[in-house]
C-alpha cells in the first residue's frame, strides 16, 4: 500500500538506517578488529611479573604509568600478527571466493568445494616437489618460478575438477538444496578417497622455496615473507574480481546473475553457461588458496580442504552469500580475529571465529553485504 | 498509509457494492441512473453530520462536494457545467480563455491531491466530504457505477470490490480542487484515474497531434442536452477524450502517421499477420493446472491486451511465452517458430522484451547497469537512450544511482526501459500501472502509447480497464485458465454487457 505514497512523489528513498553508510560500513570492521587486537594485547602486556591485571587496571597511577611501554612493548608482535592475520584471510577468501558466487548465481550450496583446496595443494605441492632443483635454490626468481608453476598447474587441475564436478555432482540436484548437501559431501569423500588413492594415505611435508623462508625485519618488525606474497597475491586477485565484476558485461551479468537470475536468463543471457563459468574459475581460485595455504602449513592431508571448510562457511556467511566484496572483508576479519586470539587466549581461538559469526549476524542476518533486493519471484 | 482503519474499508466496499446493484436496478427500472459521484466516500457518524460545511457558491464548476442531501442536484450542476466545459463543438476552435484555463487552473489545484497528507487516510474530513450515511446509501451513493448510465462497474484488482470505471473528465470537473478536501482512497483506480485525467487535462488542448480525432462525428455531441444529458453520447465523447488526452500526455509523441490523419478513432488500425501465437497452452505449476486452454494471435504492428479477473492466468500466459514456465501441452509460434520447448534466453534472443509484473530490478546495480544489461545484442544506442530520457527524464536524474533506492514508480519506468533499450518484434508488458500513483501511470501509459505509434507490436496485461481501453487494438479476455473472448478492444469497449459478462462483477457477486 505504501507503495502507492512512495510512487506519489518521486525522490530517492532511504532504505533504512545505514542507507548512506551501510554499503562502507564492513570496511570499517577490519581496522576495528586491528584496533581491538591491539587493545587486548596491550592490556595483556599491562602488568609486570608479580603484579595482577585487575590490580593494574584498578589503580589509575599504575595505568597512566605502563600504557605506553606496554603498547611499545607488544606493538612488534602485533604487526607480525596483523602480518599473519592477514595473510591468513587473503587464503580464506581466495577459498570462499568461489563458493559465495556459486550460491549467490545458481542458489548452489557446494560442500564440496574443500575438494578442490586439497586437490589444489597436492597437485601443487606436486609440482613443487618436481621442481625441487628450483625450490631449493637461494635465487627468488627461480623460487617465485617454481610456485608460480605450481599454482598454475593446481589452478588448471582444479578447473578442470569443477568442470566435471558440476557437470555430474551439482547439475543434477539444481533447485533441492537438501540433495545438494548430500551430494556434495559425497562428492567432498569422493575427492579424498580419491587423493587417498593417487597421493598415498600419509600426510606430505613439504618446505618453502628458500627465499621465502625468513622474514624481513624492518625496524624491529619481523615480516614472514610468505606471508607477504601471500597477501601481496590475495589483493591482485581481489582487484581483479572486483574490476571484472565491475566493469565488464560478463561481471555485470554475474551481479545481476546473483540478484534475480530468472530475469537475466529471460533478458536473453545463458545465464547456465556463466555459471559454469564461475563454477569453474571459483574452483581454480579454491585451488590456488589449497597451494598458498599448503606452503603456509608445509604439511598437506587429504582432509584439510574439509577442515578448512568451516572456517569457509563462516567467511561466506558473514559476508553475505553472493557477495565478493563481503567474502573479502569477513575473510580478514576471520583471520585477524583468529590469530590475535591464538597470542591473547589460545584456548579462545575456535570459540573466537563463532563469536564473530554470532555478531554480525545480530548485525545483519543475512550477512554483512548481502544482495538486498533478493529473488522475488 | 495506515491501515488502521479496516472497517471502514470495508463498509466503504460494502457501501459500494450496495450502490452498483441498486443503480443496476434502477437502470433496469428504465430510470435515468444518477450521475456519478467523486471523491472519497467518508463514513461519519450521524451526529457529525451537522458540522460540515455548507455548500459552496454554486457558479464555480469547480465547486467541492455538497452535502449528502443535495448529492444528486449537485451532481447534475456539474453535469451541467462539464457539458459546457468539455464538449467540444466541431467546427468551433477550441476558444483561447479555454486554453489558459485548462492549461493553469487544474494543473495547479490537483497537485496537493497527492501530498502527504492528502495520502493518510486517518486525516480529518476537510470541508464538504461526500457523506455517507447508511440511510442516504440510496441517494447519496449510487454513483459509483458512473458516468454513462450503463456501463458496469470494473473490477478493481486491489480491493476486490467494484469500482467505477471513473474515466469522465467532466466527472473530474466537479470534484473539488480544495486541497483541503477530504483524502481520497487513491487505492481505488476509479479514483487514480480521475486523477490521471485531471493531470492530462492541463496538457492536450495544445497539442496539434489530438485535434483530428477531436472532430470526429462521435463528437458532434448537442452541447445543449442540460437537464437530462445523452448519458451515451456522453459516453463515447468521453472515450475519445480520453485517448486524446493520452495521445497528448506524451510530449514526444511523434505526429500520427499519415493514415492516422482525419480519422476517427473507431477506425482500426491496420493489423499484420499473426507475429505470435498460442494454441491450446496448457501449464502447470506444480500440481495446478493453471492454464488448461489457451490460444489467441497477436497480430503485428498492433497492442493486444490480455484481460481478466485477477487469477485466472494472465501473468502465467506470459511467462510461459517467456518460457519461464514450460508448457505442458499445445504450441507456441512466434515469427513462424516453435518456441514453446526453447529456454527463455534463446526467446528473449529471438527478439521478445519482457516486462514482467514483479518488474524484477536489479537493485545493487545502477540504474545505468540495468539498462545496459537490458541492451543484449550490443553496447546501447544513443538514440535509443535520448528516446528513453525524453520518454522518463527520471532516468536520466537517477542514472548513477542503484537502482534499489529508486521509487516504485521509477522502478516501473526502469523495467519498461529495460525492454525499450533495444529493438524487440514483441514487448510482453505484464500490469505496468500496477500499484503506482497517477501521474506515473500516465508517464507510463503514453510511453507504451509512444511505443505504440512506432509500430511496435505488444502483449499486455492490464487490469486498469481504462488504460487498456486508451491502449489497446486487440484484446483477448481470459478466465479459469481459458480464453473466454477474442476481438477488438473496440467491441468491449463499447459493449458494457460483455464487459460485465467476461470480466465484471456478475461473477464476484453471484
Amino acid at each position: 500500500m505504501s507503495d502507492v505514497g512512495v510512487a506519489a512523489a518521486p525522490r530517492v528513498q532511504n532504505t533504512g538506517r545505514f542507507a548512506g553508510v551501510g554499503g562502507v560500513m564492513p570496511w570499517f570492521l577490519v581496522p576495528l578488529i586491528m584496533g581491538f587486537g591491539l587493545l587486548a594485547m596491550a592490556i595483556q602486556a599491562l602488568p609486570n611479573d608479580g603484579e595482577t591485571l585487575w590490580g593494574v587496571l584498578s589503580s589509575p597511577d599504575l595505568m597512566r604509568a605502563r600504557t605506553l611501554p606496554a603498547v611499545a612493548a607488544i606493538l612488534p608482535s602485533w604487526f607480525t600478527l596483523t602480518l599473519a592475520g592477514l595473510a591468513m584471510g587473503m587464503m580464506f577468501f581466495l577459498m570462499a571466493s568461489g563458493l559465495t558466487l556459486v550460491f549467490g548465481l545458481m542458489d548452489v550450496i557446494n560442500f564440496g568445494h574443500g575438494a578442490f583446496v586439497s586437490v589444489g595443494a597436492f597437485v601443487g605441492v606436486s609440482v613443487l616437489a618436481g621442481l625441487s632443483g628450483w625450490t631449493s635454490s637461494p635465487e627468488i626468481a627461480l623460487n617465485l618460478a617454481a610456485i608460480g608453476f605450481a599454482i598454475m598447474a593446481a589452478m588448471a587441475v582444479t578447473g578442470a575438477a569443477g568442470l566435471v564436478f558440476e557437470r555430474v555432482i551439482v547439475r543434477p540436484v539444481y533447485g533441492a538444496h537438501l540433495k545438494q548437501i548430500l551430494v556434495t559431501v559425497g562428492g567432498l569423500i569422493i575427492a579424498e578417497q580419491l587423493i587417498h588413492v593417487i597421493w598415498g594415505p600419509a600426510e606430505i611435508y613439504l618446505s618453502r622455496p628458500e627465499s621465502l623462508k625468513g622474514a624481513i625485519v624492518f625496524k624491529g618488525v619481523a615480516l614472514e615473507t610468505y606471508r607477504l606474497l601471500a597477501v601481496a597475491i590475495g589483493v591482485v586477485i581481489f582487484a581483479l574480481m572486483s574490476l571484472v565484476l565491475k566493469y565488464t558485461r560478463i561481471g555485470l551479468i554475474v551481479r545481476a546473475g546473483v540478484q534475480d537470475g530468472e530475469m537475466v536468463e529471460a533478458m536473453g543471457y545463458r545465464l547456465r553457461r556463466v555459471f559454469i563459468g564461475v563454477f569453474v574459475a571459483g574452483s581454480a581460485l579454491a585451488g590456488l588458496g589449497g597451494v598458498l595455504w599448503a606452503l603456509y602449513q608445509e604439511v598437506v592431508t587429504a582432509h584439510m580442504g574439509a577442515d578448512l571448510m568451516v572456517l569457509v562457511f563462516v567467511v561466506v556467511i558473514i559476508g553475505g552469500l553472493g557477495s565478493v566484496t563481503g567474502c573479502f572483508l569477513g575473510a580478514m576479519m576471520i583471520g585477524l580475529v583468529q590469530n590475535y586470539t591464538a597470542f591473547v587466549e589460545p584456548k579462545l581461538a575456535l570459540v573466537s571465529t563463532i563469536t564473530v559469526l554470532v555478531l554480525v549476524l545480530l548485525w545483519r542476518p543475512t550477512g554483512m553485504m548481502s544482495r538486498s533486493g533478493g529473488r522475488q519471484s | 498509509m495506515s491501515d488502521g482503519s479496516g472497517d471502514d474499508k470495508l463498509n466503504l466496499r460494502v457501501d459500494r457494492l450496495a450502490a452498483a446493484m441498486d443503480a443496476a436496478r434502477a437502470r433496469a427500472r428504465g430510470e435515468t441512473p444518477p450521475a456519478k459521484q467523486t471523491g472519497p466516500r467518508v463514513r461519519v457518524s450521524p451526529d457529525d453530520r451537522g458540522s460540515t460545511v455548507p455548500a459552496q457558491p454554486e457558479d464555480t464548476p469547480s465547486a467541492p462536494y455538497d452535502v449528502p442531501e443535495h448529492g444528486v442536484v449537485r451532481a447534475d450542476r456539474a453535469n451541467e457545467a462539464s457539458d459546457h466545459d468539455m464538449t467540444v463543438e466541431p467546427d468551433a476552435p477550441v476558444p483561447e480563455e479555454r486554453v489558459a484555463d485548462l492549461d493553469t487552473g487544474p494543473k495547479r489545484e490537483w497537485e496537493p491531491i497527492l501530498s502527504e497528507e492528502q495520502l493518510t487516510e486517518d486525516a480529518p474530513a476537510g470541508p464538504g466530504p461526500i457523506l455517507e450515511d447508511p440511510q442516504d446509501a440510496d441517494v447519496a451513493h449510487k454513483p459509483d457505477t458512473d458516468f454513462d448510465g450503463d456501463q458496469p462497474p470494473f473490477e478493481d484488482p486491489e480491493l476486490g470490490g467494484p469500482v467505477a470505471d471513473a474515466t469522465a473528465p467532466d466527472d473530474a470537473r466537479i470534484v473539488s480542487p480544495d486541497p483541503a478536501d477530504p483524502p481520497r482512497d487513491i487505492r481505488d483506480p476509479a479514483s487514480q484515474f480521475e486523477t490521471l485525467v485531471l493531470t492530462e487535462v492541463a496538457q492536450p488542448v495544445g497539442n496539434d497531434a489530438s485535434k483530428p480525432l477531436l472532430l470526429t462525428e462521435e463528437n458532434k455531441v448537442p452541447a445543449q442536452a442540460k437537464p437530462e444529458p445523452d448519458f451515451a453520447a456522453h459516453a463515447k465523447t468521453d472515450v475519445e477524450l480520453e485517448k486524446v488526452m493520452l495521445a497528448a500526455a506524451a510530449p514526444t509523441v511523434p505526429e500520427p502517421s499519415a493514415a492516422y490523419q482525419g480519422r476517427g478513432a473507431t477506425w482500426q488500425r491496420p493489423v499484420g499477420p499473426a507475429l505470435l501465437s498460442l494454441d491450446g497452452v496448457q501449464t502447470n505449476i506444480g500440481r495446478y493446472h493453471i492454464l488448461s486452454d489457451v490460444g489467441f494471435d497477436v497480430p503485428s504492428g498492433a497492442v493486444t491486451m490480455l484481460l481478466g479477473r485477477n487469477g485466472v492466468g494472465k501473468t502465467t500466459t506470459l511467462r510461459t511465452i517467456m518460457g519461464l514456465w514450460h508448457a505442458r501441452a499445445g504450441s507456441i509460434r512466434f515469427a513462424g517458430e516453435k518456441i514453446e520447448h526453447w529456454p527463455p534466453h534463446r526467446i528473449a534472443r529471438a527478439g521478445i522484451g519482457y516486462v514482467p509484473e514483479s518488474m524484477s530490478i536489479f537493485s545493487d546495480l545502477t540504474v545505468a547497469e540495468n539498462v545496459t544489461l537490458g541492451a543484449v545484442s550490443g553496447p546501447v544506442s544513443q538514440q535509443r537512450l535520448d528516446w528513453l530520457f525524453s520518454l522518463f527524464p527520471q532516468l536520466a536524474t537517477f542514472w548513477r544511482v542503484p537502482a534499489g533506492h529508486l521509487s516504485g514508480g521509477q522502478k516501473q519506468m526502469l523495467a519498461l526501459s529495460r525492454a525499450l533499450v533495444e529493438k524487440r518484434r514483441l514487448y510482453l508488458i505484464d500490469e505496468p500501472t500496477k500499484g503506482l500513483a497517477p501521474s506515473v501511470v500516465s508517464t507510463v501509459v503514453s510511453a507504451i502509447r509512444d511505443l505504440k505509434l512506432q509500430g511496435a507490436t505488444i502483449l499486455m496485461v492490464e487490469q486498469n480497464f481504462a488504460v487498456a481501453r486508451a491502449l489497446g487494438d486487440q484484446c483477448v479476455v481470459m478466465d479459469d485458465g481459458r480464453v473466454t473472448w477474442r476481438g477488438q478492444m473496440s467491441d468491449l469497449a463499447d459493449d458494457p454487457e460483455l464487459q460485465t459478462r467476461l470480466m465484471g462483477l456478475t461473477g464476484d457477486a453471484a
